[in-house]
C-alpha cells in the first residue's frame, strides 16, 4: 500500500512521485488540470510521500501520519481552500505566512496545499509571493489550479509547474463500478462528468445530485414560452436554496460541537464569529455551485444537439437522453441559435461568479434560451 | 482508560494545561485536553495550540492506563464544580465520565487518532538538544523586560519573536520592533560550547512568564531541533510541568551592530520620578506627538499637540555632557523606563537623531535602545 494508490497514475504523477522519492524537492509546485483531474490527492499523496517515516520519500499510507495527512487532520500540512468566492489576502496572512515561518510542530516539513489557487486575490498573490521565493528549507507550497491564466506570472514562474490529465472516460467507470455504481449509471456520470472524478462520483453515487440532475435535465424540453422560463428559473433557485437548507443543518451541528468544546462564556466570540463566517461563506458558494451545474447541465444538452446534427452522435455527453437529442437535431433550431445558447449559458455562470443577482442571472438566461431555443413541440419519449 | 485521583490534583492540572487551548485552533481536536494515564501511576494532561503545547502530570490511583481527548473548557468547568475530594474519570468508547461521591458526568470524547503528536514527549526519548538551567524568577523578569519590545506586524516574522542566543554559562534575550531594542542577558547553568540562536514567538512567552512566576524555582531548558521545551518545578518526573514552543525561522537582524559603543552624554535620573513625569507630560503628546527631553543639569521633559494643548515638567538629575534636545514617544520611552530594574536610570545619547541608550545604574544585564523622533 501507499499513499499514491488513490492517484490515477499518469506520466506527471510517476514524475512527481519520482521527484519525491529522489529528495530533491523544489518548494513550491504548481499543479494545473482541469477539475477532476486529482490534483487534490495528488497533493495530500505528495505532503504524505514527504512526511511518512515508515516509507520517507513514498509514504506508506498506513501509519498515523499518512492517515492524519489523507484526513486534513496534520498540524503541519495546512489546506488553504476559497470558502467563498475568493481566497482574501487576510486568510494569506494569517494562515499561511506566520506558520510558514514557524518550525515544524511534529513533522519533517511543513506543507500548504492552495486550492484553486487562482481565485487567490491578487493582492493576496501579491502577499505570498515573498513565501514563494525564499521559503523556509522545512516548507512546501502546492498550489492547485485549473485556470492558470487567472495566476500572476510572478507566481507561477516561481513554481514547479506540472501539468495532470483528466482521468480517462473508461478508468472513471471502473471506479464508480467499485464504489457500487450500476454499469449504466457508471457510464452515464463518467460521460457526464467530463473527467472530473469527484463530479462523477456524485452523478452516480450522491442522491441529492442525481435528483438535481434529473431535474436539470427536463428543463430543454420545458422551455416553450417565457412563463416556462420563470417556472425553470424558479425551480431551479429552489432547488439551491433547499441544499443550503440541507447544509445549514450539519453547520448547526459543527456549532454546537465548537460551544460543546469552547463554551460560550467570554474569549469564544472570536471563535464563534470566524465558524459563523466561514458558514456564510460555504452557503454562498454551495447555492454558487448548484445553479452553476443546472447552466452546465444545460450548456452539455445544447452541445449534444450540435454534435448529434453534425455526426457526432458517438461524443453525446447525455446518454440517457439520446432520443430528445435526435428529434431536437432533426428539428427546426439553427446551428446558430444553439451556438448561441450554450455561449448564453456560459455567460449567466460567469455572471454569478461576479456576483450576479442569482434569481435575476437566471431568469435572464432561462429567458434567453425560450427565445434563442424554445423546445420543439413534440411530446418528451421519457 | 480509568483512574482516582484528588479533585484539586485533576483541577490544578486541567487548568494547567487549559492555557494553551486556542479559540482559534485550526484542527477541531486542538479544542481538546489530552489526558493520559500511564503503568507508572501517573495521570499527564496536555494541550497544545500548536505554538505553544503545555503539559502537567500528577499521581493517581491507575485502574487501566489509557489515553483520551476530552472537550476542554466543558471538562475544565465540571471539574470545577465537582465537589473537592476524591473523582474518578474513566473512558469508554466514545465518552468520557467523571464522578464525586454522588454525581457523576459524561461527555463525548473526541477523536484520539487525531491528536497530534506532541513533539515535548520525545525529550527523554532521545536525550539529544543542548540543556540549561537557569533561575526562575530570573528569567520571568527578563522575559518581562523583552517580550514586549517584539513586533506587532505580521509582515516580518522574524521580528514577532525574541532572539534567544545560548552559550556556555549565559544566555541573552533580544526582542525589537525597529523602533526600539531590548537586550537582556543572564547566568545560566550548562549551555553549549558554540553560540546558538533560536527565535521564539513572542506570544507563547508571555504565558511561560506567567507560570514562572506562579512559583517555580529554577527551569531546565531544552533546545531541539524544531523546539524548546521548558521544564517548571517540582521534582524530576513527578508533577513536572512543561511547556514546549516552535520556533520561528529566519534570520534575526545582527542587533548588536545597533548598539553604540558609549555617547559622550549621559543623564542619570531617578527612575519612579522620570516615568510618572514622562507619563503625565505625554498626556499632551497626542496624535504621535512626542515628547521633549531638554537634557541639561535638570531633565526638562516637554510636550506639545496643536489644538489639544501642552504641558512641561522639570525634574532633578545629574548630567555630564553638552546640552542636548532629543525627542521619544512617550509609550516606547516608558515601556523600556518601566523594566528597569535599578532605583535610578542612565539615559545615553549622542544627538537628537542616534539611537538613544537606557538603563539601569550600575546594571550592564539590561539595554534599551530607542531612535529618538526627529523634531524640527
Amino acid at each position: 500500500m501507499s499513499v499514491w494508490d488513490g492517484v490515477y497514475e499518469s506520466r506527471s504523477t510517476t514524475a512527481i512521485s519520482k521527484q519525491i522519492a529522489s529528495g530533491e524537492v523544489p518548494h513550491a509546485w504548481l499543479l494545473l488540470g482541469p477539475s477532476g483531474s486529482g490534483k487534490r490527492m495528488t497533493a495530500v499523496a505528495m505532503a504524505a510521500a514527504l512526511n511518512c517515516r515508515n516509507q520517507p520519500g513514498v509514504g506508506c499510507g498506513e501509519c498515523g501520519i499518512c492517515v492524519r495527512i489523507g484526513r486534513h487532520r496534520h498540524p503541519d500540512v495546512h489546506h488553504i481552500a476559497p470558502e467563498g468566492p475568493i481566497i482574501p489576502v487576510d486568510l494569506i496572512r494569517e494562515s499561511v505566512i506566520p506558520e510558514a515561518s514557524r518550525s515544524p510542530f511534529e513533522a519533517e516539513r511543513k506543507v500548504f496545499i492552495i486550492e484553486e489557487a487562482e481565485r487567490m486575490h491578487p493582492y493576496a498573490q501579491n502577499a505570498l509571493l515573498k513565501t514563494l521565493e525564499e521559503p523556509q528549507d522545512d516548507t512546501t507550497l502546492i498550489l492547485i489550479s485549473d485556470r492558470e491564466e487567472e495566476l500572476l506570472d510572478t507566481i507561477r514562474s516561481r513554481c514547479r509547474v506540472v501539468r495532470l490529465d483528466s482521468v480517462p472516460e473508461n478508468e472513471i467507470v471502473n471506479l464508480l463500478i467499485k464504489e457500487g455504481a450500476s454499469d449504466e449509471t457508471a457510464h452515464l456520470a463518467a460521460r457526464l462528468s467530463d473527467g472530473d472524478v469527484e463530479r462523477a462520483r456524485a452523478l452516480a453515487l450522491d442522491e441529492a445530485a442525481i435528483a438535481r440532475r434529473w431535474l436539470f435535465r427536463g428543463i430543454p424540453g420545458r422551455l416553450r414560452q417565457v412563463k416556462d422560463a420563470f417556472d425553470a428559473a424558479t425551480e431551479v433557485i429552489a432547488e439551491a436554496k433547499d441544499a443550503v437548507k440541507e447544509r445549514e443543518k450539519s453547520q448547526k451541528a459543527e456549532v454546537a460541537d465548537l460551544a460543546g468544546a469552547l463554551g460560550e462564556g467570554r474569549g469564544t466570540a472570536s471563535a464563534r464569529n470566524a465558524l459563523a463566517k466561514r458558514h456564510k461563506r460555504e452557503l454562498r458558494r454551495l447555492e454558487d455551485e448548484v445553479l452553476g451545474d443546472a447552466l452546465r447541465s444545460l450548456a452539455s444538452f445544447y452541445r449534444d444537439v450540435l454534435a448529434s446534427r453534425h455526426g457526432g452522435a458517438a461524443a453525446i455527453a447525455n446518454l440517457d437522453m439520446s432520443a430528445d437529442i435526435q428529434a431536437w437535431a432533426g428539428g427546426e433550431l439553427t446551428d446558430a441559435s444553439l451556438v448561441s445558447a450554450v455561449e448564453r449559458c456560459v455567460e449567466a455562470r460567469a455572471d454569478l461568479l461576479k456576483n450576479a443577482n442569482p434569481q435575476l442571472a437566471m431568469e435572464a438566461a432561462m429567458v434567453e434560451l425560450v427565445r434563442l431555443v424554445p423546445a420543439p413541440a413534440l411530446e418528451a419519449t421519457w | 482508560m480509568k483512574f482516582r485521583c484528588e479533585r484539586d490534583d485533576l483541577l490544578e492540572a486541567v487548568q494547567f494545561a487549559s492555557r494553551a487551548i486556542s479559540n482559534r485552533a485550526t484542527l477541531p481536536v486542538l479544542s481538546g485536553l489530552r489526558i493520559k494515564a500511564s503503568g507508572d501511576g501517573h495521570v499527564s494532561v496536555a494541550a497544545t495550540d500548536l505554538e505553544l503545547t503545555m503539559q502537567t502530570a500528577f499521581l493517581a490511583g491507575i485502574d487501566e492506563p489509557g489515553t483520551v481527548i476530552v472537550p476542554g473548557r466543558l471538562f475544565g468547568e465540571m471539574t470545577r464544580s465537582l465537589g473537592v475530594g476524591q473523582v474518578s474519570v474513566s473512558s469508554g468508547d466514545a465518552e468520557v465520565e467523571i464522578g464525586s461521591g454522588r454525581g457523576e458526568f459524561r461527555v463525548k470524547a473526541l477523536a484520539p487518532d487525531d491528536y497530534p503528536a506532541l513533539p515535548i514527549e520525545e525529550r527523554e526519548a532521545d536525550g539529544a538538544g543542548i540543556e540549561i538551567s537557569v533561575g526562575a524568577q530570573a528569567l520571568a523578569t527578563a522575559l518581562y523586560q523583552v517580550v514586549r519590545s517584539a513586533s506587532t506586524d505580521e509582515s516580518r516574522q522574524v521580528l514577532t519573536g525574541v532572539l534567544w542566543e545560548l552559550e556556555a554559562g549565559n544566555l541573552t534575550l533580544a526582542a525589537t520592533d525597529s523602533y526600539r531594542l531590548a537586550v537582556r542577558s543572564l547566568d545560566v547553568e550548562g549551555g553549549p560550547p558554540e553560540l546558538k540562536k533560536v527565535i521564539l514567538p513572542a506570544r507563547g512567552l508571555s504565558e511561560l512568564a506567567r507560570a514562572l512566576q506562579a512559583g517555580a524555582s529554577s527551569v531546565r531548558t531544552t533546545v531541539k531541533d524544531n523546539l524548546i521545551v521548558f521544564g517548571i518545578g517540582g521534582p524530576e518526573g513527578a508533577g513536572e510541568s512543561v511547556i514546549g514552543s516552535r520556533f520561528i525561522e529566519g534570520e534575526f537582524p545582527n542587533y548588536r551592530q545597533l548598539i553604540p559603543s558609549g555617547y559622550s552624554n549621559s543623564l542619570t535620573v531617578e527612575r519612579e520620578a522620570l516615568l510618572e513625569v514622562v507619563k503625565r507630560v505625554g498626556l499632551l503628546a497626542q496624535n504621535n506627538m512626542p515628547v521633549k527631553m531638554h537634557l541639561g543639569s535638570e531633565l526638562e521633559v516637554s510636550a506639545h499637540t496643536p489644538d489639544v494643548g501642552e504641558g512641561q515638567e522639570v525634574v532633578d538629575a545629574e548630567y555630564k555632557g553638552e546640552p542636548l534636545v532629543i525627542a521619544f514617544n512617550a509609550g516606547f520611552f516608558n515601556d523600556g523606563g518601566s523594566v528597569i530594574e535599578s532605583e535610578r536610570v542612565v539615559l545615553e545619547a549622542g544627538d537628537g537623531l542616534k539611537p538613544a541608550i537606557l538603563r539601569g545604574e550600575d546594571d550592564v544585564n539590561f539595554t534599551y535602545l530607542l531612535m529618538p523622533v526627529r523634531v524640527s
